[in-house]
Order: C-alpha cells, then structure tokens, then sequence
C-alpha cells in the first residue's frame, strides 16, 4: 500500500488506513460486524477505495466495470489496478522464529524443497489449462480436485473451485524456483527482498506502525544446489505483446488507464543516451517497470515547440523566410519559412527518437549493469510515444531555459488489464 | 604444459566472449530494426499515365523517375498509385519497393482519364490504414505528378486543393510536381511545388520530394520576433496519433520552396565484433601450433 501512494505522489499522513481483520468474508464470524476490505467499502460511505482479493472486486465492480449499486457491487466502483497489473507488488514469504531455524534447519530445508516441487507441479497444472481445448481433461480434474482445500482456505469456500485457480493462475503468479532465486538473491533488485524490507520497514517507523522495526533475514539458501537439480534458477521472460503495434493499440484502448508518470530531462540536440550519465533516472524506471510488470510502460517524448511558434509568428506577420546559421560557420543563410506540416513531422520525428533512445539506453542498462540477457528481458511491454509539440511545459518559450524545460521525456505507467492477453479464463475451466 | 595455459585463457575467452557479443547485437539489432519500422519516410506516387502522357513526355517522365528513384535511400518505403478507374493502388507501402516501384513506372501506359481526387482519395485511405495498423510515425510524403486537371470529379481543380490542403492537415506533406506547363493550382497549396518542362527539370523538381527542413536551432531571432514570440498565444496542437486525426492547426497555402537537403546517410554496420575476436584467436592458436610444431621438429 505504501509503494503504490509513494508512486501515486502521495505520503502516508495524506491517507487515512483503515485495517480490518481478513481479506475477505469469513462465514464463521457470527459477531456480526464488518472484518473485510469489501463490506467495509459497501458500509462505510467515508472510504474512497478498498483494496481487497479479486472475486470480491469483481463483485464491487460489477463484474470489473463500473458498480451499479445492485447484486453487491458499490455504486461509482471501479478497478484502479490490481497485481496483475502491479505483478510485483505484493510478495508472499514464508518466515520462522530464527531459534527454531537454527535447531530444525534440515526440517525447514526438506519444507522449502517441498513447497519448489509443488510449485513446479502447480505451474505445470497451469500450463495445462492454458491449453484451453487442447488440454489434458484428466489433469484439469485433477487441479480441480487439489485445489479444492485451498479454495476453502481462501476463499472460504471449497465450491469455488474456478475462481481460486484463476485467481492463482492469473490475478497472481507462482514464481517458482527462478521467481524466487531472483527475489532473494538478484543484486540491484528495485522490488527483491532486501529493497522491500527496507521499503516496509521505513513506512512502519514512519506511520508509527512499530516502535523499533527489524528486519528479517534470508535463509541463506543456495538455490542453485540445495533443492535438487530438476528445476530451473532462470527463466526466459515471456513477451507480452508481439509488436509494436500491438503494445500500441493496447496503450490507447478505451480500457487502458494511466496510473502515474515520471518525467525527467532530456539535454538539447541529444540523440542518444548513455544510461550511466542517468543512473538515478534508469534505476528509477527500472524499478516502476519490475514492480508493475503488468503494466504497459509507455515512454514519451517531447520535443521543444520554439520553432514551431517562431515559424507561426513570422507567417502571421507577413513573412516568407528566416535566418538559420550555417553550420561550421558563423554565416547565416536565408530560408524559406518550412510548412506546419514540415516542422510537425520533424518535431514528431525527433520526440519519438528521443523517446526511443531511451529504450535503447534501458536495455543497455539491464544488459551491462545487472547482465540480463536479451531472453531474460521483456521490451514489448514498452509503447514508444513521440508526443511532438504537443504538450509543452512552457506553451510560448522565449529563453534558452524555457526551451529545455519542454524537451523531455517522460514515463508513463498504463494499465491494460484487458488488453494483455492472458493465459487462461473462467471459460477454460468449465 | 606452456601452450596449454595459453590456450585455456583464450578459448575461455572466445566462449565468454561470442555468446554474450551475439546477444548484445541481437537485442541491438532488434531495437535498431524496430526503430526503422516505426519510424523513416514513406513516399506515396501518384503517377499521372493519363492519355495525355503518349509519347516523348511519358518517356521523359519514366527517364526522370528512374534517375531519381536510384538516389532515394533505398529503406524508405513507396507506393504507386496510377490513374486507372478512379486511383488503383498498384503498389502498397511497404519495405524493399523501391526498385518494384521503378519496374513499375517502366511499364506505364498512357491511356487513362485524370481522377487525381480519386487517387488522393486512395493515398489518403492507404496512410490512415498504415498510421492505424502499422506505425503513426513514419514521415508520409505523397507526391502528385501531372500533366493535367482533374477530369473525375465534379470539383476539378478545387476538389484537388481541397484534397492537398485535407492531407496536409493530417501532416502528410505534399508535393505537386507539374509537367509540360500543367498543374500550376497546385502551386500556393502543396507543401513544395514545382514545374517541369523536360526531363532535366523534372529530376530538379524530384529533387523536392525528400527535401526536409533539417535543424530548428541556431535561428536569428531579432528583438521584434522576441517582442513578438513574447505575445505569442500558441495555439493547441493535437499529438500524432493512429487514429490519422488531424495533428496541426489548418495548414495554410504557402508558395514558399523548401531547400533541398541531402537525404540521410543509410546506416552502415561495423565489422561484426565476434569475427574480429575469431580472426585474431584463430591467427594466435595457428601460430602457436606452428611453433609447437616447429619446436617438436627442432627436437627430433
């Protein structure tokens, strides 16, 4: 919750938090007051949002439209976001008393072991209903049958079978043994288990939450050797969308909603990037891109609309030419004033490059600073946008410092729940 | 044993080096490629082969097409559309088309009426298809090169205005290129404009197509054009989008030429990294057996 008010631009005393006991309905609290995210949302008419599991914001929404205020939905209700869309949010780690730890280290190694296998086995269950038609019948009832406890324990309810395995396979993700290796060991990680300790511990001192916040500690796991040798440590990044053009028409859909933006400065008559001159920049997208790994992740460029003006200016005031220097030189020759056309497609044309160049500097990022492989990156989440002149800071810049505030570049994060595909829906499992 | 240390250290290194120098320039390779399909310029021809074209001007116009064509960077990407019916397309955009374009005009017949509205109309449809499908960042030029009026649509000369000044507004720039002392109602609304009476002068006016303003810095500005930038109220510009929308206020008549500019250097590889790493550790493992072995034969 912290992290997404800290991406949204807000700071925890602009937020009142409201905690209540469970995630969701509990059938055996018979005390007969509100303990979950969503009837707290539907009682309280002073809470503006709930964050709460995915069948109840189906239920709030409408079915993940906008609430009618009928069949249990909250009128006005909508999805923000949700993990699949901040895919690296919320991290779910097994923790035991160090003392026990110590004493019942082979117990906890055997545990940990058991859990990566089942896992494996989970994931491979999922595959399988991914399938769709093509899928093994027999395993599919299979799933279903072991995921059944599991539907009880969460969702309270073993009937509800679908909804647990799509809310497993879908709403959130088992990361396995590659998942894991890359949140307890990847040096550099934005969203690993060190950064997010310190993350978390800073907001609990902050909000007042503890008195004195400690952190955990890492097993100390070798994932390479210690659970066995089937499974694998890394695994190639899955390309979300095929083209450009797909990403693209995903960021534009009427479904797609903008989250938040980062700007940051371009220098003037920059074509290319190197990502060390901007270190703090490129760790800073790194971070939002890993943490909302759902998301798309549209890189706008803007370009300085100076020209432009002054090419208007002139034509409105009867003129048919200007003066350019001559490059190399200190001569200037006379031009004739370009079309809006002309300087349009060149302002689009250097916006988008910049844009680009970005992108270009980012993989060189993962690349040399944190020695991502190109299967081990995923860049068709990334909509290059040239934005032209058509969002200025400073609508009518006259100085050199007005100029530079315009040219920039900025990142914007979409989410596109119904635009990414996904493995597997409800219809799958009938 | 010396030779063996020697050669562990290097064949370690060309192991480590050539996979992670392949997957470099494939990611790379990947954006680069990616940056040129999104991107670059696309010229649309319309091509008048209309019946007025028989004879010595179809030839002069073939003549200056495909001299020209040869010196249009070959990744951009053309189409043709002629005057049968009402515009057919018969080249689409695309890669590689160069040179299909400049089959194409060599085979031209001059036997059609002048429906310049119509293939406006099909250039038109073509360049929202592609901003909507394909990219809306590509530099659209479409070029209209006649001998004549309009002889299809009820508006004549006006429709053909109309119809540049429609394109323009959508940021397509246009350039109307006259033959044989037709076409002049082009010039003041196409975004360059210019007439030829032979093939020299029409690979002058060609010449126009590609011509882009080049860099938007290092102007004179006077005190009295800063007064004046100062109490400018710059009007809304819309972004480029795939929707084809309009994306600058109504573009104005202007009779102004454009310098020509040279068009843009095409990329050129470097010799690949890998093959240099290669060539060096091969010449070293060949030398070193070639001591080994004269070392061997001393030794006998």
């Amino acid at each position: 919750m912290q992290v997404l008010l800290q991406d949204a631009g807000l700071k925890p005393g602009e937020v009142n938090l409201k905690y209540v006991r469970d995630i969701t309905v509990n059938p055996k609290a018979k005390d007969g007051k509100v303990h979950e995210p969503a009837n707290a949302l539907r009682n309280d008419a002073s809470l503006a949002a709930a964050a709460c599991i995915s069948p109840d914001l189906l239920t709030l929404t409408a079915g993940g439209k906008v609430g009618t205020g009928a069949e249990d939905s909250v009128k006005g209700a909508r999805a923000i976001l949700t993990t699949r869309t901040a895919s690296r949010v919320i991290a779910d780690v097994y923790a035991v008393r160090r003392d026990f730890f110590d004493a019942q280290k082979p117990l906890v190694q055997s545990f940990v072991a058991a859990h990566l296998a089942e896992q494996k086995r989970f994931q491979e269950l999922l595959a399988n209903v991914a399938k769709k038609t093509q899928a093994d019948a027999g395993k599919v009832a299979e799933f279903k049958k072991l995921s059944k406890p599991l539907a009880g324990i969460f969702l309270q309810d073993e009937n509800a079978v679908n909804d647990f395995i799509l809310w497993a396979g879908v709403d959130s993700e088992i990361v396995g043994l590659a998942g894991n290796t890359e949140f307890f060991t990847a040096p550099n990680n934005p969203v690993g288990f060190n950064a997010t300790q310190t993350r978390a511990v800073a907001y609990y001192e902050q909000t007042g939450l503890v008195s004195k916040a400690q952190k955990l500690n890492f097993a100390g796991w070798d994932f390479g050797s210690d659970f066995g040798s089937g499974l694998k440590t890394k695994e190639p990044e899955k390309k979300t969308f095929a083209s450009a053009a797909e990403v693209r028409r995903a960021a534009d859909s009427k479904d797609a909603s903008k989250l938040f933006s980062y700007t940051f400065k371009f220098p003037a008559k920059m074509a290319e990037i190197r990502w060390q001159d901007y270190r703090q920049v490129f760790e800073t997208m790194h971070e939002k891109v890993t943490r909302y790994g759902g998301a798309v992740v549209q890189l706008r460029g803007h370009a300085d609309n100076f020209f432009y003006n002054f090419v208007q200016m002139k034509r409105a005031k009867g003129d048919t030419t200007y003066q350019r220097r001559i490059e190399g030189s200190t001569q200037f020759e006379m031009l004739p004033l370009p079309t809006a056309e002309e300087v349009a497609n060149s302002a689009n044309k250097l916006s988008y490059s910049r844009a680009f160049a970005v992108k270009q500097a980012y993989a060189q990022y993962l690349r040399e600073n944190l020695g991502r492989t190109q299967d081990e990156m995923d860049l068709s989440r990334f909509d290059v946008k040239g934005m032209g002149i058509s969002d200025p800071v400073v609508k009518s810049p006259t100085t050199p410092e007005e100029r530079e505030a315009n040219m920039r570049g900025e990142l914007v994060i979409i989410a596109v729940e119904a635009e990414v595909p996904v493995g597997f829906g409800a219809d799958d499992l009938k | 044993m010396n030779v063996m240390k020697f050669f562990i250290p290097l064949l370690a290194a060309l192991l480590l080096a050539g996979p992670a120098t392949q997957a470099q320039d494939a990611t790379a390779d990947a954006l680069t490629r990616e940056r040129e399909e999104q991107t670059g310029t696309a010229i649309t021809i319309l091509f008048d082969n209309s019946g007025s074209m028989k004879g010595e001007k179809l030839q002069q116009a073939k003549s200056a097409f495909s001299a020209w064509l040869k010196t249009v960077p070959a990744e951009y990407k053309f189409s043709l559309i002629t005057f049968e019916g009402k515009g057919q397309l018969t080249v689409p955009l695309g890669e590689k088309t160069r040179d299909l374009i400049a089959q194409r005009v060599a085979k031209l017949n001059a036997n059609t009426s002048t429906p310049i509205c119509g293939a406006l109309r099909v250039a038109r449809e073509q360049i929202e298809k592609r901003r909507r499908e394909v990219t809306p960042y590509e530099r659209h030029v479409v070029l209209i090169f006649t001998d004549g009026q309009e002889t299809a649509d009820p508006r004549g000369e006006n429709g053909v205005r109309a119809d540049i000044a429609a394109l323009r507004a959508q940021t397509v720039e246009v350039v109307g290129v006259g033959f044989h002392g037709q076409g002049d109602y082009m010039n003041g609304v196409a975004t360059r404009f210019a007439l030829a009476n032979n093939e020299q002068e029409l690979m002058q006016g060609l010449a126009k197509v590609d011509a882009e303003i080049g860099g938007v810095d290092d102007l004179l500005v006077s005190p009295e054009d800063l007064a004046a930038l100062k109490r400018y109220q710059a009007p809304a510009v819309q972004p480029i989008s795939a929707s084809a929308a309009p994306v600058t206020p109504e573009a104005e008549p202007v009779s102004a030429d454009t310098p020509s500019q040279a068009p843009p250097a095409s990329g050129k590889k470097g010799f690949p990294l890998n093959w240099i790493i290669i060539a060096v550790a091969a010449w070293f493992i060949l030398r070193t057996l070639s001591n080994v072995g004269k070392k061997a034969k001393r030794n006998r």
